[in-house]
């Protein structure tokens, strides 16, 4: 089996805490939360971080067995397949949605005028061929280009953070928690990135170091997320509804950015990356599950399945973020407020039901005991 | 073989829908062919309360690789997207907002018209830049653009370091759109932008911002009309988007004083007398400049305790004592601080007097109290019939200090 290595897996799971949230969740959750809603961002990205961190001491614990498996064996197979269909279909959404919020980012902000379909169709294509390629691909990519979306990331917040005042929002609370709570509700959908990393069970190179390191690394990028979005919000106030991309206007609202040049690539270095991998990787999932669901042997027929699935979806919300958006609001997060205490859950319980092995070990291949050593 | 066929498929099927697209690729002109690039916008009042909008383009030119030209176009229309269209109509191209970096709003329109409604397309639209200035001129917009051209250089050029900068003041206040709109959202809903103005002088000026010409060279007749654009230090307020009051100068730096962005290059302290200077004026380099606010209500008065923290340099005294103007380091006396106390109540209390007088709050004191005193500022905004009355019954007491920077 193709496994990544471990420093691969931690830059994933960082990856997963900053996905989707510079880009429409500051705006949605001030919509809702008002000044309040640096806090919705912090109880969002924590519950991130809480699920990175039980995902990965799964990982650390069932370092030969698949997600799939592991579900298989500790329940019913039919329970299993129904968690793994509401698992894949919030997947599917999700790598739907990255996909649309950065296609719709370049033909709003970038291009003047631009066919649409050239946009859309090499995206699902690229999708699609990684997703099939499989997870060293992913990994190897994901190796090269971090330097790139940490390096944007420092700009934009050494930039900003000279101009900040960050008494800009205070005081909090003003109408109670209310604000604070619908708004992180009704964002819910953008937690939950870090569900892929349950489908990189039993697929990664285990060192005795990944706990540590990616909880370290996690919870710097939590803290630097959290904070790039704060500075957002002190720096643009009552004006954040207008601004539709937070790390797009974050990179260009500073004065001597127009006498430098333009850094709006920065912007542009961050969603390719949420094009790429992180669509890539949800394809992946999805594609693993049509494997494991319907029994499709052949890698790239599931992958041309699930290519077309993400095409299906974005033609239900006629290639519309605003659309997209709305059903995020409205619906979506009702999906995600149900998913994610299950997910919690299932996690706890398959912690709790860790058995280490002593001197007698099972060995589990293709889920089916094989042996005992 | 049927390995590497299923492995490349997505390949195939790739380049399937890219020859499928490309016949449409190749017949669709360019998006540098049909479109436009507006380095700076000005609004004006048009006929039948039309607007007119006016827009600095880059002119296409052969051999312009290291200098552009530019070009004004002008329509009207209802409203600022219909002004738009119908500049877009009468171009044959789509404006290309990407590179627009300043808004310019005549005086006529900002008396007439909501700015903020008129604006709004330009905020919501993601093809703007965030960092748009927007500057306010007493003539009007299509006007300053042109003198802006005839200067050589785009509005952007010629008009950023104006709306921040002027002959005094240095960085006056931000002032972008994007902070007009912050300032319209505020509770406040008080808000300033910068007055340019440009006029036509017979002499050639030392002004930074008229002097170039189109390549660059020094004009050499002195005689010759030339294009003046300054900021002498005026203002426009707004509140809830429309225009109030014009902000004088003698307002304008009073306001400065209280204002964190606001820096005074120089500070003239006149009839100064110390032991070693008699009805000396002396003049003061402002190198750090600290602002504090405390808030606090007393018997339903808002009242604001603002401490100044002023570290500055002597830079010039002229007085009959002092011989050599390059050495006056000796000469610092605390009486420089009482004499700076003085100017800077008694400009700071002309500014709270205009304020008080146009009910305006430019500084956003309301954010002050909200945030200090949350409840007893809400108690006491519940007690007024207008909760603009606020701004009627602040009262400010200013501690200055001022230390010798070395």
């Amino acid at each position: 089996m193709t496994k990544i290595t471990t420093n691969q897996y931690i830059l994933i799971a960082v990856f997963c805490i900053l996905t989707s949230k510079l880009m429409t969740m500051p705006t949605v959750i001030f919509n809702y939360a008002g000044k309040d809603a640096v806090f919705s961002v912090m109880l969002n990205i924590a519950i991130e971080l809480i699920l990175v961190l039980l995902i990965t001491g799964l990982i650390k614990k069932y370092n030969n067995t698949t997600f799939f498996e592991l579900l298989k064996l500790k329940f019913k197979k039919i329970i299993a397949i129904i968690i793994a269909s509401i698992l894949a279909l919030f997947l599917l959404f999700k790598g739907v949605f990255l996909i649309q919020e950065t296609i719709s980012f370049f033909t709003l902000s970038l291009f003047q005028s631009i066919n649409m379909w050239l946009l859309i169709i090499p995206s699902i294509l690229t999708i699609l061929y990684i997703s099939y390629k499989g997870l060293s691909a992913i990994g190897r990519s994901i190796d090269i280009y971090w330097v790139f979306v940490f390096l944007a990331l420092i700009i934009v917040f050494v930039i900003s953070i000279t101009k900040v005042d960050f008494t800009a929002n205070l005081p909090y609370f003003e109408n109670g928690f209310l604000p604070f709570l619908t708004g992180s509700m009704h964002s819910l959908f953008y937690v939950g990135n870090s569900l892929i990393l349950l489908l990189f069970m039993g697929k990664v190179e285990i060192k005795p170091s990944l706990f540590k390191y990616t909880s370290l690394f996690s919870c710097g990028m939590a803290f630097f997320a959290t904070f790039n979005i704060f500075i957002f919000y002190n720096l643009f106030e009552n004006f954040v509804p207008y601004c539709t991309f937070a790390l797009s206007n974050l990179s260009q609202y500073n004065p001597f950015v127009t006498e430098l040049g333009h850094i709006g690539w920065l912007s542009i270095v961050e969603s390719t990356i949420n094009l790429i991998f992180m669509s890539s990787i949800f394809c992946y999932c999805v594609r693993q599950y049509l494997q494991f669901s319907f029994c499709i042997n052949k890698k790239i027929i599931a992958a041309i399945i699930s290519g077309g699935l993400y095409f299906v979806v974005m033609y239900l919300f006629s290639f519309d973020l605003y659309k997209m958006l709305a059903f995020i609001k409205d619906y979506a997060y009702i999906y995600s407020l149900v998913l994610i205490p299950i997910i919690i859950i299932l996690c706890i319980v398959l912690h709790s039901t860790y058995k280490k092995p002593s001197l007698t070990t099972n060995i589990y291949i293709k889920g089916k005991q094989n042996a005992k050593v | 073989m049927r390995k590497f066929k299923l492995a490349h498929i997505i390949f195939i099927v790739a380049f399937i829908f890219v020859f499928l697209l490309l016949p449409k690729s190749v017949t669709t002109p360019s998006q540098y062919g049909n479109t436009v690039f507006v380095v700076g916008l000005g609004l004006d009042k048009g006929e039948q309360q039309n607007i007119l909008l006016s827009a600095q383009i880059v002119a296409a030119k052969p051999n312009a690789a290291s200098s552009e030209s530019y070009q004004i176009v002008s329509a009207e229309g209802v409203d600022l997207l219909d002004s738009i269209e119908n500049l877009r109509k009468q171009t044959g191209k789509v404006l290309g907002l990407s590179h627009c970096y300043v808004v310019v709003v005549g005086d006529d329109i900002c008396n007439t018209y909501n700015l903020a409604t008129l604006l709004d397309p330009l905020v919501r639209t993601e093809r703007i830049g965030t960092n748009v200035i927007l500057a306010h001129t007493e003539n009007k917009a299509q006007e300053l653009l042109l003198a802006c051209e005839e200067i050589g250089g785009d509005a952007q050029n010629v008009l950023e370091s104006l709306t921040k900068y002027n002959y005094e003041y240095i960085l006056n206040r931000d002032a972008s759109i994007y902070d007009f709109y912050k300032d319209y959202l505020s509770p406040s809903s008080t808000g300033m932008i910068v007055t340019i103005n440009h006029a036509k002088q017979e002499s050639q000026s030392n002004n930074s911002s008229s002097q170039q010409g189109e390549s660059g060279k020094q004009e050499q007749t002195s005689t010759m009309p030339q294009n003046k654009i300054q900021n002498v230090g005026k203002g426009v307020a707004f509140y809830n988007g429309k225009k109030v009051a014009a902000v004088p100068q003698d307002i304008l730096r009073g306001l400065g004083w209280l204002d964190n962005s606001s820096r005074y290059n120089n500070i003239k302290l006149e009839h100064i007398n110390t032991k070693k200077l008699k009805d000396a004026t002396v003049t003061l380099n402002q190198k750090n400049y600290d602002i504090n606010f405390k808030a606090s209500i007393n018997n339903n008065t808002p009242t604001l305790y603002i401490t100044l923290d002023i570290k500055a340099k002597i830079v010039g005294i002229e007085s009959p004592q002092v011989v050599s103007v390059s050495d006056v380091s000796g000469y610092y006396d605390s009486v420089f601080c009482e004499a700076l106390q003085t100017l800077i109540t008694k400009e700071v209390d002309a500014a709270t007097l205009f304020q008080q007088e146009n009910k305006l709050d430019i500084l956003n004191y309301y954010k002050i109290f909200n945030t200090q005193l949350h409840n007893e500022w809400q108690e006491y905004l519940n007690t007024l019939n207008d909760k603009r009355e606020y701004t009627q019954n602040i009262q400010l007491f200013v501690k200055t200090t001022l230390t010798e920077a070395n």
